[in-house]
């Protein structure tokens, strides 16, 4: 249940999109990817290999071959060719679309197929249950030392005091917007996506974990978790998400429909985060920008897990460690897929300054001092499971407010 | 008046020969079977099951339809979704048949026969070609500054740009251009069969062209329009792109703004880990489909 | 409603809906005048001259692609016409359009309505007019009671035998009391029993309703049992217009000789020409024949002989024509036997002789038997076109 855009969303179009630049082919790898949305997910996704560098395989790790299940943009070329160059393994990729499918891949596939798994960190949990990875030692990674404050001990990397995941990504589902329409002063808080005149012209990712929380930190911005609701404060993030319904032209699964109403202006605004429409930006689309408001965003977060049933442990364990280099985590940042922030702090040092400016690793002009990436990380909390009520009820009150 | 049964005996004996009939349906079966029955009634199955720490735990309970049929109205109001599928379809499905059968006559009795098949293969090509490009193809043109909006503006027609996109418009073009080949080789298909003395027979006996159309052209379509009456509802009811794609996922229509069962049913598939529940909701669109096509060969086998 | 009845509102009908002057006193109903017929460059019919007269029954007959099918169309207005006119009743309906022609066709497969009942296929003629519930449904009743149709009446039409079927059409062809019946070889599709029945059925029916019956057929069986004149064509002309026995006994060309089909063809050469015979030398010997039309000596000519006149015996008779042949085949049908021979120049005669005649005889394949006829069975025709 832990896509940070919803499962049926596919990112290798995304990655496809980045490549080549032109229309034609967009909608040619969409069209790959929608096919995918329907039934046929397990058949978009297929596995990639990355071909590894030149340079003489050296190392440990020589002749040696490591699977891993992730997330689209671990097996660009710029983002393992460098592990594979300086191991000599062979790193070959299944990468999945959505938690519930890579669940679905690790319990179709025989035990010992994969070495590593990207997760999300709601899923971290449902791997350690499922007892399909191990713990990491928190020793081993001496690069922790350098992660920002939120994601050196993320709880939801955590079994109890058991380190069981490092952070390799995340992002927030603050506002995007269009800024031909809307000024970037204008939008400072959620209530901006009730405005009148914005009518049928927001764009919502149909999932309810993310609009719930963010309408819930929009009523109540100091709760420390967005999840934890009363039946009475969960009634009224109900009743916030229906005012802003008319405003809303759009809720879909897939990422790229959002980018292009974006891009096309059949939308204007919606809780859809900066990483959506980095890609767009990088296009040439300077008027879009992103903002977490000041009642704060809900937030996305990838990790690196080590799987028990690895035939390689020591392989599949430098993989986890360099996941966690400032270099990896600054090439997985900005994947061609779609983009995302690093927790390790040092990675923006091997970025390009166009890059870090797209990120978002410049000074934030509300915030002196601060990096807008940093400020915004802390207005943003982690996205997370109902806490009182059943996964059912919040998604049933999400099936309201789309009915409305 | 008894007329002689003149024709040879068979060879078999009818024992033998009904057996190898039976021989000759085991493909049959055993296609359906597979990929139809067990499916299916491992869905209806699954709608019955409950969901322990996220995982689906088999049983019999009713607890996934008493709960949805609650909340047909209220919470999750799946009777909205319900009746915007059901809207979106049957309207799609009658523009489908108002777009198609002329189509498909014109291509019957105006098109010289042996440009006939040239020019089915013609109408019938986008059905070769991606349904997802076609709808993007489509976004590019019905977009609120698409192709269509640009014209239309710079023609001075229109002075805001319509509002197509993101409605269930939109759903109803994506969903036509899927069905329309589909119609038009059925339509075309029946009416080819059409023995075409009938019509003049029928104009023989005084009948005008309209007065031809409506008493023997379009009974004897009958068949072919009730088909593609059921495979086009069918097709509506079930296809969740065309009314996420170009329908923005809670598309307006003169009902409202509201999803189709088939997106609420895949968000909640995508979304949750209760496959038992979505699985019910499944069984629901499915029982309408089978009551579509029930209905609907019926319909079309009463001249038979 | 009697049958006397029909006829008569069927002119008072006609009367009414047309825009004629009423009625001439002619007996011609149907006039075809110098019609000829093009599909681009081909020309499939050539002037054709024809006059039906009230309550007459015409068979047009000949072989597939003769045009007659095409005929019996232009006169129902389904197929236009390159040059000519076709009155019915006096007036030119040369260029009314099909539905308003009142010329119903009895389709070969019939093709009736397969989603009307019987009852709604003999009535769809008056359905589509000004006609009110009351007035059609009495006259349904009627018609179903003239085609002994009362039974069947709220049938399918796949519910019926072909012969029903058959009844059904012509029902459904004479609700609306048309001046001429078209019949696009109708018994075609018919079991041959019911055939013969039907014929006797239908020429009843005629009678009875005093109309024109144009009956399109290439069987001649059914052609002389019903026909008051037939009309023989080939290749889009009309080779010769006659009552069946003038077609039968004097086939005015080569053709109708040939097509009417129990007929042997000599060819030869007029050698001699007295008052009363004339002779004629054919590869097979000498053929005599009655003087009735004008021959010279050396004449090509063709000697006609009816198979039913010809003789058969194992010695020669005292007769003026006989020729030997050896038998070849025999071929049973019914009641009559068609024997088969060839002449020593390995020309091929027909015979045909009662049942009863042939038992006396026991004949052997390849037996030496003589044919003989009489001088008054030998028709003469000019050379071949």
């Amino acid at each position: 249940m832990n896509q940070r855009h919803n499962p049926l969303i596919t990112s290798r179009e995304m990655m496809v999109n980045a490549l080549s630049r032109r229309r034609f082919i967009r909608y040619a790898s969409l069209a790959a990817g929608a096919v995918a949305t329907t039934k046929l997910a397990s058949c978009a996704a297929g596995s990639t290999t990355s071909e590894a560098g030149t340079a003489a395989p050296t190392a440990s790790g020589s002749g040696k071959t490591l699977r891993i299940l992730s997330w689209a943009g671990y097996d660009e070329a710029d983002v393992i060719g460098p592990f594979e160059a300086a191991t000599g393994a062979k790193v070959e990729f299944k990468t999945y679309v959505g938690g519930e499918q890579m669940l679905q891949f690790l319990n179709q596939s025989p035990a010992g197929t994969f070495d590593g798994i990207i997760s999300d960190g709601e899923y971290v949990v449902k791997l350690m249950e499922l007892g399909a990875i191990a713990p990491l030692n928190a020793a081993d990674f001496t690069t922790l030392s350098d992660y920002n404050a939120v994601y050196k001990e993320f709880a939801g990397f955590y079994q109890g005091d058991q380190m069981m995941a490092v952070g390799t990504r995340f992002g927030n589902y603050g506002i995007a917007f269009n800024t031909k329409f809307l000024k970037p002063e204008e939008v400072t808080s959620w209530e901006v996506l009730a405005r009148p005149d914005l009518q049928g012209k927001v764009g919502f990712f149909d999932w309810y974990l993310p609009n719930m929380g963010n309408a819930s930190l929009a009523l109540f911005p100091d709760n420390p978790n967005p999840y934890d609701l009363t039946d009475e404060q969960l009634l009224q993030v109900k009743e916030w998400l229906i005012k802003i319904k008319p405003n809303v032209a759009l809720i879909t699964p897939n990422i790229q429909d959002i980018t292009n109403a974006f891009i096309n202006e059949s939308i204007v605004a919606g809780p859809v985060g900066d990483w959506l429409i980095q890609n767009a930006i990088a296009d040439g689309h300077d008027n879009f920008a992103a903002v977490v408001p000041q009642e704060g965003s809900i937030r996305w977060s990838e990790g690196a897990t080590l799987c028990a049933a690895s035939q390689n442990p020591d392989l599949a364990l430098e993989w986890v460690k360099y996941m966690s280099t400032p270099e990896a985590q600054a090439r997985i940042a900005n994947a061609k897929a779609y983009k995302g922030l690093a927790p390790n702090t040092k990675a923006p040092d091997h970025m390009s300054a166009d890059e870090k400016t797209l990120l978002g690793y410049i000074p934030d002009p509300n915030n002196s001092g601060k990096l807008l990436v940093d400020s915004q990380l802390e207005r943003s909390r982690a996205r997370q499971l109902p806490v009182n009520q059943t996964e059912q009820v919040w998604q049933d009150y999400y099936n309201e407010f789309k009915t409305s | 008046m008894q007329i002689p049964f003149t024709r040879p005996q068979a060879s078999w004996t009818p024992d033998r020969a009904s057996r190898l009939k039976y021989l000759c349906l085991v493909p049959v079966v055993l296609y359906d079977s597979i990929f139809f029955l067990l499916p299916l009634v491992f869905l209806i199955w699954i709608g019955f099951w409950s969901v322990e720490n996220y995982r689906a735990v088999p049983g019999f309970s009713i607890a996934n339809y008493s709960d949805i049929f609650g909340q047909f109205f209220s919470r999750s109001r799946y009777a909205y979704a319900i009746a915007q599928s059901v809207w979106v379809s049957a309207t799609t499905t009658l523009l489908g048949l108002l777009l198609c059968y002329p189509f498909a006559l014109g291509l019957v009795f105006l098109v010289p026969a042996r440009l006939q098949r040239f020019a089915l293969v013609l109408a019938i090509a986008p059905f070769w070609t991606s349904y997802i490009l076609r709808l993007y193809a489509w976004q590019t043109v019905i977009n609120t500054n698409g192709l269509l909006n640009t014209v239309l503006l710079r023609l001075g027609w229109i002075d805001v740009p319509l509002q197509i996109i993101f409605t269930q418009m939109g759903t109803r073009i994506g969903l036509l251009h899927y069905l329309a080949p589909i119609m038009i080789l059925i339509l075309y298909l029946v009416l080819r069969n059409i023995d075409q003395t009938l019509l003049r027979a029928s104009e023989n006996l005084g009948a005008t062209l309209w007065q031809s159309f409506w008493r023997v052209l379009v009974p004897l379509s009958k068949p072919g329009l009730v088909y593609c009456a059921v495979f086009g509802s069918i097709i509506s009811l079930g296809d969740v792109l065309s009314g996420i794609v170009l329908g923005g996922g809670t598309g307006k229509s003169l009902l409202g703004s509201f999803p189709l069962f088939s997106t609420v049913i895949l968000n909640e598939y995508a979304a949750s880990t209760n496959l038992p529940r979505t699985s019910a909701l499944a069984t629901l669109l499915i029982a309408m489909m089978v009551m579509i096509l029930v209905l609907g060969l019926q319909f079309a086998a009463v001249d038979e | 409603m009697s049958h006397a009845s029909i006829a008569q509102t069927t002119a008072q009908a006609t009367a009414q809906t047309t825009l004629a002057s009423p009625i001439p006193m002619t007996t011609t109903d149907l006039e075809l005048c110098q019609i000829a017929k093009c599909y681009g460059q081909q020309q499939v019919l050539h002037d054709i001259n024809l006059s039906v007269k009230a309550g007459e029954f015409v068979a047009i007959m000949g072989p597939s692609g003769c045009g007659k099918t095409t005929l019996l169309n232009i006169i129902a207005g389904l197929e236009g016409i390159s040059t000519g006119a076709v009155r019915l009743r006096g007036q030119d309906i040369t260029r009314l359009p099909v539905n308003q022609r009142n010329t119903p066709m009895v389709w070969q497969h019939f093709a009736l309505f397969p989603h009307l009942t019987v009852r709604q296929n003999i009535a769809f003629g008056l359905t589509l007019g000004k006609h009110r519930q009351r007035e059609i449904a009495p006259k349904v009743q009627t018609m179903a009671g003239l085609m002994h149709l009362e039974e069947l009446l709220d049938r399918r039409i796949s519910q019926l035998s072909g012969g029903q079927k058959q009844r059904v059409a012509i029902a459904r062809a004479l609700i609306t009391e048309p001046p001429i019946l078209l019949l696009d070889e109708p018994m075609s599709a018919l079991d041959p029993h019911l055939r013969v029945r039907m014929q006797g059925e239908l020429k009843r029916l005629q009678q009875t309703l005093g109309i024109a019956f144009i009956y399109v057929t290439h069987n001649q069986n059914e052609a002389f049992s019903m026909a008051d004149r037939i009309v023989v064509m080939n290749q889009g002309r009309i080779e010769q217009v006659g009552t069946p026995a003038e077609i039968y006994t004097q086939p005015a060309t080569h053709f109708v000789a040939e097509f009417v089909g129990n007929n042997n063809l000599f060819d030869g050469t007029v050698i001699e020409v007295n008052a009363t015979t004339v002779t004629v030398q054919c590869p097979q010997g000498k053929i005599y024949a009655h003087s009735e039309q004008n021959h010279a000596p050396g004449d090509r000519v063709t000697a006609v002989v009816p198979a039913d006149r010809l003789r058969l015996t194992p010695q020669p008779v005292p007769a003026q024509n006989i020729i030997q042949a050896s038998l070849r085949g025999c071929e049973f049908m019914g009641s009559q036997v068609i024997y088969w021979l060839e002449t020593a120049t390995g020309y091929e005669v027909k015979v045909m002789r009662q049942e009863a005649f042939s038992d006396s005889l026991a004949l052997p394949i390849n037996a030496e038997l003589y044919l003989s006829w009489e001088t008054e069975d030998t028709m003469l025709l000019g050379e071949r076109g």
